[in-house]
């Protein structure tokens, strides 16, 4: 069976050197020839200008497609228009696989717990995986706070902090529902110091943010370090799989695990996954 | 396979007690043989974020023993006193945005004056990913009547790789490096606009992964030809460095 690449996080819109960025069959193409089969994909109108109509778009051109599921882009300092996006897709359309947040398209300000707190209030009870966009530093020190506060949900950090990939880690050793996807700076080492501070690859998760990046550059980290075969398998794969709850493949691509069904993953105890102890609940949580 | 020259790498002081087995050179050759990289301009950390003068010495001793490295010569205009002496350079470079000034400034103004004086003007590779930095940088060398090759290094997304694409078409000695181009199709686009002959492979390495600048490459949908240019051809031309000899290397 060839390698599956799930890529949890690319971009759904034409850019200049890549104009046809909004059309499945061109998507899917340009992820094929890079080995990727699935990928989750996030408006860029949504993201920069319009929520309401990004969505949509992103809505019926993936609606036909299987390996393309979309992110639902809110803003959260819009609650009352995210809560309106989130009923109608979220309870009714099970392509969606989460909620994306992005810092502000024109300032960069980052998602912060206390401005996104009524979003996430009400974001809670989907049950769903939360992106938050961290290019920076100063952002993912916030995601790690409200991964603090959403500690039932699983939170997803996209970028890795930028240059800031050491920081970053730290963050993510320090809470349990909080991972990584690998884009942002293309430096293989990241991967390396991130395996051993967080004592192995099951918080990591294969992300591009394409077109904005190249996925074959992304990919190209992997194989520049001595990662063993089966951390590569998680962060291409696995994990995906565990924390988005798909079918898993365990041995052709016909050949799968309902939903739902236990997996090797799923069965380790907590206290197993990261050499991490488990977080306190947070008053009034499970 | 085709033959790798890479443009800007940096000699970076060892982190771990692994890398301190080597020197910064011997480390960077080993990462090159990794990727059948054959020959690289390099750097030194130091000359970039600490003193040009002192950190160009530096690297010119580490490639004596490493004959695949070929100094780049790191110009600050912030120093004062006279011209830096580039006697036998084969590549300069500046820095604004790492060293704190801006695109428009007098100090490099006079200095790229200096430079034209010179007898030969070798190319310069200059840091190009903050925005406005190509416009005015292209500005300044037409004052200055620098008639040497520049290298625009760091360029990537639509600001600034729009800004770079058109100073070079206004522009013939300005080529673009790939450093920074990681948007997807980015390669290709600057390729389709100004000609694979003004397109130059540079990674950064060990600061940035070589195995996904050369990914971005081999995924730009090049012709062999073009591809054989921007890998390794465009660099051997800037650097003067001539082609290996035939059958040198694997097919």
């Amino acid at each position: 069976m060839n390698e599956e690449i799930i890529d949890i996080h690319c971009g759904w819109g034409a850019t200049a050197v890549a104009p046809q960025w909004n059309d499945a069959e061109h998507v899917q193409a340009g992820l094929r020839a890079r080995g990727i089969g699935t990928a989750f994909v996030a408006s860029d109108l949504a993201r920069h200008f319009d929520p309401v109509h990004g969505n949509e778009q992103i809505s019926r051109g993936t609606e036909q497609v299987p390996n393309l599921r979309p992110w639902l882009v809110v803003s959260s300092d819009r609650p009352a228009e995210a809560n309106a996006l989130m009923r109608r897709y979220l309870y009714h359309n099970d392509n969606f696989v989460g909620c994306a947040l992005y810092p502000d398209p024109v300032t960069g300000h980052p998602i912060t717990l206390v401005e996104a707190y009524e979003f996430l209030s009400a974001f809670r009870r989907f049950a769903k995986p939360l992106l938050i966009q961290a290019p920076t530093g100063e952002a993912m020190q916030h995601v790690g706070e409200i991964a603090r506060e959403m500690n039932t949900t699983r939170v997803i950090a996209s970028g890795m902090g930028g240059d800031d990939w050491r920081l970053a880690v730290d963050v993510a050793a320090k809470h349990l529902n909080l991972y990584l996807d690998i884009s942002g700076a293309l430096q293989a080492e990241k991967i390396d110091h991130a395996v051993h501070v967080l004592h192995g690859a099951r918080k990591l998760l294969f992300g591009s943010g394409a077109p904005h990046t190249d996925p074959a550059a992304v990919l190209a980290l992997l194989t520049e370090i001595d990662l063993p075969a089966e951390d590569r398998v998680r962060i291409l794969s696995q994990n995906a799989r565990r924390i988005f709850q798909m079918e898993i493949a365990v041995a052709e691509d016909t050949d799968m695990i309902p939903i739902g069904a236990p997996t090797p993953d799923a069965e380790a105890p907590l206290s197993d996954l990261h050499g991490v102890e488990e977080p306190e609940p947070e008053e009034g949580q499970a | 396979m085709n033959d790798i020259v890479d443009l800007r790498t940096v000699l970076r002081p060892p982190e771990t007690d692994a890398q301190a087995a080597r020197t910064p050179a011997a480390s960077l050759v080993a990462l090159l043989d990794r990727h059948d990289v054959a020959l690289a301009a390099v750097l030194s950390s130091s000359a970039l974020h600490h003193e040009a003068v002192g950190g160009n010495a530096e690297t010119v001793v580490a490639c004596r023993d490493e004959p695949r490295l070929h100094p780049i010569f790191v110009l600050d205009p912030r120093e004062p006193g006279p011209a830096p002496a580039i006697d036998g350079a084969r590549l300069l470079a500046l820095f604004p945005a790492t060293h704190g000034y801006p695109g428009v400034y007098a100090p490099l103004r006079r200095m790229l004056r200096a430079l034209q004086a010179a007898p030969t003007s070798p190319p310069i590779l200059v840091e190009a990913h903050r925005a406005g930095d190509a416009t005015a940088l292209a500005s300044q060398l037409g004052e200055a009547g620098y008639r040497g090759p520049v290298i625009l290094s760091g360029v990537s997304g639509a600001v600034t790789l729009a800004e770079a694409l058109a100073v070079a078409e206004e522009s013939p000695q300005i080529l673009i490096a790939t450093d920074g181009l990681h948007g997807l199709g980015e390669i290709g686009a600057v390729v389709h606009a100004l000609g694979a002959r003004r397109v130059v492979f540079a990674s950064g390495t060990p600061d940035g992964s070589l195995g996904a600048a050369l990914a971005l490459v081999r995924h730009a949908h090049l012709s062999p030809d073009d591809e054989a240019l921007v890998l390794g051809g465009n660099a051997r031309r800037l650097l003067g460095i001539g082609a290996p000899a035939a059958g040198s290397l694997a097919a």
